[in-house]
């Protein structure tokens, strides 16, 4: 009896053992997920993903563009704990209007934006408010602006950035790799109230380079002016100005007008060159030892140089015969034809692709162009002669001052670079820009005596108003006519610019000016010799170039 | 009397442990706190030193001295250079 009334009670006993064990088994096999998100949701918190951006310098070290963390204000009406006080704050603190937040509270469902880009000094003080105040239903979000404290400065080679700190033109998209870093989300401790409980494995070190540029932002800012007050002035559709040190290859300056987001003309607007590309002609007829500046190129009495049946250059002030010298001080087509079909179809390209004419630059800027250069076996000879003088054949502003900085330095083609310098987080350089020669295209004397061509064309001849007191300038007009759709050339719309280098000597500065379309005056020597020696000028007086 | 002594000495290593436990625990909220701080203040301090870098942007100094100094760029050519 005694046994039985153990048994039973021992039963009980474990009546509710059993049904603890079974409803353990029951939310241990049913249940689990629902439990484990619950338990999940009250010791962690998860850190929001985040990408870091670092910054844009010029080669003194200006910010051009960084990403400054801001914040977006919302509303999630369902858990807004005191309406007219959430009201108050969220007007006192980002200076909004509370009608204005009452209109898009009235308009929303539960959730709505109040305001976005939040810069930190609100955003501190409407933290603050909330805290203080215990307000419940306001949704802070960290996002960026990419912020250009030189406002549209180099925009046009910078390009932009969105919100996500994602590159997206320009150097912002092809530096993206490098520029950002992406941090995944992370899972923290949480303490009471919410609080983050910092652990050591929360820490990412950061993994992004600054990138210095060889853009100087005094240099891009006067280059900028003048080429905005010449485009105006002149009417013309568009423009762009390059400056490079042609000792180093080094990019002071590239502006376009207008200003598009990394869209650049420098390296993405081809051209048919017109005159400027005279230099490249009597360059490669200079080296080849086939002319001196002195050679006489003669036409006997004629005033047109019949290239083929059917096709002749003619000079708008031509002369019987002329030296190489004088075809160059008087811009003359005749002569620079002539000078390509004595040098012959294949030794002219080969001098053409020696300069780097179409080819990109090693800077591989998105959308970068290349130009149209044809193969020598498909040149007949009016294309041979109008090659020459710039026609047939089309080129970025890139490939121009790289060739004609090439001529000032004494024959070498150097490596464009955009790029100066890139430091990681901790400060440590991990690459630095070093003056590169691709190739020597001319002997020492051939750039010597171009120089001294490209010196009468400012000093006598069609460049006089490039010229800048005290100092000796080298270089040449141009003035093209700009292809039509149709076929063939648009007679009232051209390309004006000019290409050269100061001091002449010992040159500081490569420039190219360029202008599309311009309504008036028509002619390189009228409106882009004088913005040259206008930039020039600003650049010889702000670098301290010594006068000679 | 011995395994009292044990005890105790476990006792208080748990107790010890755990009070260090908290502690870090609290530092940990405290850190956390002061990064957002730094993080907020640095954010701040950007934000201040783009405004200082609006103000020396080379279009607003040039456009002041040109219009309310009336000074204009000195020609290349009267730049006295001096050597270092």
């Amino acid at each position: 009896m005694t046994k039985t009334r153990i048994k039973i009670c021992a039963a009980l006993c474990l009546i509710p053992v059993l049904a603890i064990v079974l409803r353990l088994f029951y939310l241990q096999a049913y249940r689990h997920d629902e439990f484990a998100t619950k338990a999940e949701r009250a010791i962690y918190a998860y850190l929001a993903e985040d990408r870091i951006r670092g910054a844009l310098l010029d080669a003194r070290g200006e910010v051009l563009a960084e990403s400054l963390r801001t914040y977006s204000a919302a509303v999630l009406k369902k858990y807004v704990n005191n309406k007219d006080e959430v009201v108050k704050t969220l007007s006192q603190t980002l200076g909004l209007s509370k009608t204005e937040i009452e209109k898009r509270w009235k308009a929303a469902g539960n959730f709505f934006y109040v305001a976005k880009k939040i810069k930190p000094l609100e955003y501190a003080a409407l933290a603050e408010e909330i805290k203080k105040k215990r307000l419940q239903g306001i949704e802070l979000t960290p996002e960026y602006e990419r912020i250009h404290p030189f406002g549209e400065l180099a925009l046009d080679l910078i390009g932009a950035s969105n919100s996500k700190n994602l590159g997206l033109s320009g150097l912002e998209q092809l530096y993206n790799d490098e520029l950002s870093q992406d941090i995944g989300k992370k899972r923290a401790r949480k303490a009471r109230a919410g609080a983050i409980i910092y652990e050591r494995d929360l820490k990412e070190e950061a993994d992004i380079l600054d990138i210095q540029l060889t853009i100087d932002a005094l240099s891009q800012y006067h280059v900028y002016d003048v080429l905005k007050k010449y485009v105006e002035t002149n009417g013309a559709a568009r423009g762009m100005a390059i400056v490079q040190d042609p000792n180093t290859g080094f990019i002071i300056a590239a502006a376009s007008y207008p200003v598009i987001n990394g869209q650049s003309m420098p390296f993405q607007f081809t051209y048919e060159p017109g005159s400027t590309f005279k230099s490249i002609t009597s360059a490669a007829g200079l080296d080849s030892g086939k002319f001196t500046p002195d050679t006489s190129l003669d036409f006997g009495h004629e005033k047109r140089f019949e290239v083929a049946p059917g096709f002749a250059v003619r000079d708008t002030r031509a002369k019987e015969a002329m030296t190489v010298r004088e075809m160059m001080e008087v811009s003359s087509n005749r002569g620079a034809a002539k000078i390509a079909l004595d040098l012959g179809a294949e030794d002219f390209f080969y001098y053409i692709k020696a300069f780097g004419f179409g080819a990109k630059t090693d800077i591989g800027f998105q959308g970068e162009a290349r130009g149209v250069v044809r193969p020598f076996n498909k040149w007949n000879k009016v294309e041979t002669a109008t090659a020459g003088y710039g026609y047939g054949i089309s080129l970025t502003g890139m490939q121009l001052i790289s060739a004609y900085s090439a001529i000032a330095n004494g024959g070498h083609l150097m490596v464009a670079h955009i790029i100066k310098k890139k430091t990681n987080a901790k400060g440590k350089t991990v690459y630095t820009a070093e003056p590169k020669k691709i190739r020597r295209v001319l002997r020492p004397e051939t750039a010597a005596a171009l120089t001294g061509v490209l010196k009468a064309v400012v000093e006598t001849g069609t460049a006089k108003r490039a010229r800048v007191v005290g100092y000796s300038v080298a270089g040449k007009t141009g003035t093209a006519e700009k292809t039509s759709a149709e076929g063939g050339y648009e007679k009232a719309s051209h390309i004006v610019s000019f290409a050269g280098f100061v001091p002449a000597e010992n040159p500081a500065f490569t420039i190219l000016f360029v202008l599309d379309q311009p309504e008036k005056p028509i002619f390189g020597g009228e409106s882009a010799a004088p913005a040259f020696s206008e930039i020039a000028a600003r650049l010889l007086s702000i670098h301290g170039v010594k006068p000679q | 009397m011995k395994m009292f002594k044990w005890l105790f000495i476990a006792g208080i290593f748990f107790l010890l442990l755990a009070v260090e436990r908290v502690e870090l625990k609290k530092s940990g909220v405290r850190v956390s706190a002061l990064k957002q701080e730094v993080s907020l203040k640095e954010a701040r301090n950007q934000y201040l030193r783009y405004q200082i870098s609006q103000n020396s942007a080379p279009e607003r100094v040039y456009k002041a001295a040109e219009e309310q100094l009336n000074m204009r760029l000195t020609p290349p050519a009267e730049v006295i250079v001096l050597d270092d």
